[in-house]
């Protein structure tokens, strides 16, 4: 068994309202930082797991993402694997 | 009627409603702590009650869908019982699939508590018989997480099949939806039921406006009332 | 560890050597000056404070426990308790703030009480800039985000705005819980042989030094110091109410105390102190979240942690019910006889002091001299009289001291647990006694304005107007609690201020015979640009026997008749009006003038016929006279009652007649069928009859004519005054 990490990204998906990312977009805008098109608000997760291999740390972690950390019907998910100690 | 509320570590309005239904009399009352296996005597009626259940952290009722508790939840509304989940309880619904949907948060990004008007949309459910169609009565809100969504397709499939029960609306006109809704809520939705009818889901409180004497007023004893009219509660009083 | 750094002066350690005999280590250097610091010891207000009468019928418990209780009938008892959060707001708003709740609220607990409801006074600059307006709603986010999730009513409070709360914002928190009379938690009931038990969260590094970080003002640094931030988690400390109410109404505990400024140390040594036993502590026994060295330990301000006193033969059922709770319990200390309080770390013994070291810090006088300005501030530059009452009208119902605050309280759950009877918005808070028809009254009062140019006769006046708030709601007086906000007591002018306010509320509480059952004291409320003004600010708690005596605002009826009670003027100085309208053009200006003169005979005659009236039933809606006089009092009730008024005021001075604050004056709407009733109980006290409920206006012969719309807009929507009500938007 190896040490991973997992750092899981997740987003509202397109379509939903994302109204915290209006916001945070209006009030940049707001300050004169016009360059800002869109601004998403999400959550961010680390996770430190046990794992064989890459792929059963990958599968670990999807199965736990998709069973409780987001809701499918309005997040998505991305996420980035490392070994560590 | 025997009524199980089922309570997460971070319920707080168990007691409210606890307070509400043996106000209304209608019938004994268990107390259920989430870890439990079953109820400690089989149920007519199961109530989430609002609160933040396990402190809401991740997504409002995430963790409490994953409790122990909600294995025999789901079988009991499975086989036809009755389930009543008020605000964070509605939340839990749609997290473990009982309800469609997405509670997410309110427009303003604010917890709201006020009173709310909402339009009556169908009276031949369990929870509503008492109610004439159509009537516009106020229960109070308290949420941060409170606007409804669903995907535009299974939203017009919700609306066709007439699951909204309870929807947003102006008292003084009568009219109803979105832009009534003090949370953003598409089409207004306020409470919904699931396709079988015995799983209803709302996010204001009417166990807040049961007791004598209080602010806002006593529009939700009808839906006691209902409940009570369906299990015969009264029957020869 | 130098002594300085513990926070002792040079006659401090001086003393602490002679009382020990040696001197001290580090570990108990800074043990003693945390103890010995202005936040624990009360050392600079402990002389002043004697002047409060603690004594009444209705007391279960004075000062000197974690909150007061008093008897509110059917064997039930309030505790209650004010707390400052002051600094950790001003650092971290949203995390002070909600940790302030979650303080006041273990504080309740500690007494063995369910928490049921809170207030909150909130002081801040004008809120005309980004960085005060993002200050004042973090603030009120933090108290919403905790007071909701631990499912504590938020019922209450108050508001105010003046450029000295820039940078030096208050937050007073207010809680209060139902105990059974014969079972309040005392800290006096520890015996030897007990285990010291910590229940609920890790130790970690949060608050380090709280306490002293209270007693020191805040400067240019004090952003850089955030490492020291409290966190708190309301999830935890709902688990924590609950556990600690089911041990305790199983007996399973033989004390217990919260952990609020220096954590276990303070707990723990408190316990020992008043039960005059000995304690030992070992330091390794105590969960943390991080390697900490034993004086973090001690001095942490983590949150959500109780100490339990528990006998041997019931630990076992007490760890059984924190499990189910999934809250850790362990026992870190025993009771023993004695007097020491000991520290020990890996069978070492690393402080040895008597407990009466730590819990006897030595008085501090400190020379007090009248503010030199102080004649200056009663006297008034502008003549005092308003070219255009109907502007000055809707500026003061629009103003942010003034305006409808929904925007706050909205956000604030003032309903769960199904007691509240009268909630935020409300001149009186109300809420249900279990087991009874009773009413539980609550008011809060502060005003900065008066205590600045008349710190006696401005705190008395805070004071009286507290009670007499009480009275027209139809309350008996059950107590009160304070928090007293000054900045620095080494200013021998700020400390002339704030004996001279301790003596204004204390005659009114003696002559009103209203005792203190709790308080607490924030002093250095200032920075580098200045301090605030003298800021006392008190919370009566009354009863009224019978719901259907309690007499409230907002429900004037149609062709109700409308009596003023009390002198026709009060006085215009520092009142709302004279800051924010007297000046010409649109600033505020400071606080000035003479306030009302306390009159204790009046007050008291004014109390007996405020409570017959309700007890006769003969009242339909009433308000005290408050902030913007007799006009914005008018204009209230104009719009919570959603009906116009005509008024004439037969004076010559329209302005002190509409504006002027102070004394005991009340409205308020009779049915013509009631007047005569009504009219008798006042008989020998200043009456007069008004004006009517009735129309689409607010009519003041001779001053005011405004349509019910226009004061709506400017109430609701913050005196924007061409706001257009019916299509939401500027004209």
């Amino acid at each position: 068994m190896k040490m991973y990490r997992a750092d899981v990204t997740i987003l509202p998906k397109d379509g939903v309202l994302d109204i915290q990312g209006k916001a945070v977009e209006k009030t940049l805008s707001s300050q004169g930082y016009d360059a800002v098109k869109e601004a998403r608000v999400g959550k961010f997760i680390r996770l430190a797991l046990e794992a064989e291999d890459n792929s059963d740390a990958g599968a670990k972690v999807r199965a736990m993402t998709e069973d409780l950390l987001v809701n499918d019907l309005v997040e998505s998910y991305t996420f980035t694997l490392e070994t560590c100690q | 009627m025997r009524s199980a509320i089922v309570v997460f570590p971070g319920s707080n309005c168990d007691r409210d409603v606890e307070k509400a239904l043996l106000y209304m009399e209608t019938g004994p009352v268990d107390m259920v702590w989430h870890d439990e296996l079953d109820f400690p005597e089989k149920p007519d009626l199961v109530i989430l009650p609002g609160g933040f259940s396990y402190g809401d952290y991740l997504r409002s009722g995430a963790l409490a869908a994953k409790s122990r508790i909600m294995g025999v939840v789901r079988s009991h509304a499975d086989s036809g019982g009755l389930v009543l989940g008020i605000c964070n309880g509605f939340q839990i619904l749609t997290e473990s699939g009982i309800l469609p949907g997405a509670l997410l948060p309110n427009a303003t990004l604010r917890f709201v508590c006020r009173p709310s008007y909402l339009r009556v949309e169908r009276n031949d459910t369990p929870f509503t018989c008492s109610f004439p169609e159509g009537e516009i009565v106020q229960f109070p809100i308290a949420h941060h997480e409170g606007l409804y969504f669903l995907p535009p397709d299974d939203l017009e499939e919700l609306e066709k099949n007439r699951r909204v029960i309870f929807r947003y609306a102006d008292p003084e006109s009568g009219e109803a939806g979105e832009d009534y809704s003090p949370n953003g809520s598409l089409h207004g939705i306020a409470g919904i039921i699931n396709e079988r009818g015995n799983v209803l889901g709302l996010m204001p409180h009417p166990e807040r406006a049961t007791v004598r004497g209080l602010i806002w007023g006593m529009d939700g004893r009808n839906v006691w009332h209902s409940l009570g009219e369906h299990f015969n509660v009264w029957e020869g009083r | 560890m130098d002594y300085r750094d513990a926070g002792l002066s040079d006659a401090e350690y001086a003393k602490i050597k002679e009382l020990l005999g040696r001197t001290p280590n580090e570990l108990e250097t800074s043990l003693i000056g945390v103890m010995w610091s202005e936040h624990c010891s009360y050392k600079s207000t402990r002389g002043l404070l004697a002047a409060f009468p603690q004594q009444g019928k209705h007391v279960a418990q004075g000062p000197g426990e974690n909150a007061g209780v008093v008897d509110c009938g059917s064997g039930w008892g309030l505790a209650f308790k004010v707390e400052s959060h002051n600094h950790p707001s001003a650092v971290a708003p949203y995390q002070g703030a909600a940790t302030g709740v979650g303080g006041i609220i273990r504080d309740i607990l500690a007494m063995g009480a369910r928490p049921v409801a809170s207030m909150d006074g909130l002081f801040f600059g004008p809120p005309d800039s980004r960085g005060q307006v993002a200050l004042a709603s973090g603030i009120v986010e933090g108290i919403a985000g905790y007071g909701n999730a631990v499912g504590v009513a938020t019922i209450g409070g108050r508001t105010f705005y003046d450029p000295c709360f820039e940078g030096n914002p208050l937050v007073n928190a207010f809680n209060c819980g139902y105990v059974r009379l014969d079972s309040i938690v005392s800290s006096k009931t520890a015996r030897a042989g007990c285990l010291v038990v910590l229940l609920g969260s890790k130790t970690g590094r949060d608050g380090i030094a709280g306490a002293s970080f209270a007693s020191k003002e805040l400067d240019e640094n004090s952003r850089e110091s955030r490492p020291q931030i409290q966190i708190g988690d309301p999830f935890e400390e709902k688990l924590l109410i609950e556990c600690c109410l089911e041990l305790h109404g199983r007996g399973l505990i033989a004390s217990m105390q919260d952990m609020g400024a220096a954590g276990i140390l303070s707990s723990s040594s408190e316990i020992a102190h008043k039960s005059g036993v000995g304690i030992e502590i070992f330091c390794e026994r105590i969960p943390l979240r991080e390697e900490m060295a034993p004086w973090e330990i001690f001095l942490s301000e983590s949150q959500e942690r109780m100490l339990l006193i528990v006998n041997p033969e019931k630990f076992e059922p007490v760890k059984a019910v924190a499990e189910r709770f999934a809250l850790e319990c362990i026992v870190i200390g025993n009771i023993v006889e004695g007097d020491r309080y000991k520290v020990f770390k890996d069978g070492e013994l690393i402080a040895d002091l008597p407990h009466s070291i730590l819990g006897d810090a030595p008085l501090l006088d400190w020379p007090s001299s009248e503010p030199a300005d102080l004649a200056k501030r009663r006297e008034t530059s502008v003549r005092m009289k308003s070219p255009d009452p109907a502007r000055d009208l809707l500026k003061l119902i629009g103003a942010p001291h003034g305006r409808e605050r929904g925007e706050i309280w909205e956000q604030y759950d003032c309903q769960v647990q199904l007691r509240t009877t009268e909630g935020p918005g409300a001149q009186v808070s109300a809420m249900t006694v279990p087991e009874s028809d009773g009413l539980v009254t609550l008011s809060m009062e502060g005003d900065p304005w008066k205590c600045r140019t008349a710190p006696f006769t401005g705190a008395a006046e805070t004071m009286a107007q507290s009670l007499r708030i009480q009275a027209v709601s139809g309350a008996e007086i059950l107590g009160m609690t304070n928090c007293l906000n000054f900045p620095s007591p080494d200013n021998p002018e700020n400390y002339y201020e704030l004996s001279e306010c301790v003596r204004g509320l204390a005659a009114v509480c003696a002559d009103m015979e209203c005792p203190v059952v709790s308080g607490n004291v924030s002093l250095y409320n200032e920075t580098p640009r200045g301090g605030i003004y003298p800021t006392p600010l008190v919370v009566t708690a009354g009863l009224v026997p019978h719901f259907a005596y309690f007499v409230r605002c907002g429900c004037a009826k149609e062709g109700d008749v409308i009596y003023l009670v009390g002198p026709t003027n009060g006085s215009l100085g520092a009142s709302r009006w004279q800051v924010l309208c007297c000046e010409p053009g649109a600033g505020q200006s400071a606080p000035r003038g003479v306030t009302w003169e306390y009159n204790p005979s009046m007050e008291r005659d004014f109390a007996v016929r405020a409570r017959t009236a309700s007890r006769k039933a003969v009242v339909g809606s009433a308000r005290v006279i408050a902030g913007g006089g007799v006009a914005v009092a008018l204009a209230k009730e104009a719009i919570y009652s959603g009906l116009g008024m005509s008024a004439n005021l037969g004076s010559l001075d329209m302005t002190a007649a509409l504006f002027s604050e102070g004394g005991p004056r009340a409205l308020y709407f009779v049915q013509p069928a009631n007047a005569e009733k009504f009219s008798f109980i006042w008989d020998g006290y200043p009456l007069m009859s008004i004006g009517r409920v009735g129309g689409e206006s607010l009519r003041i012969d001779g001053a005011i004519d405004i349509g019910l719309d226009e004061l709506r807009a400017a109430f609701y929507f913050g005196g924007l005054l061409d706001f257009d009500p019916k299509r939401g938007e500027r004209k």
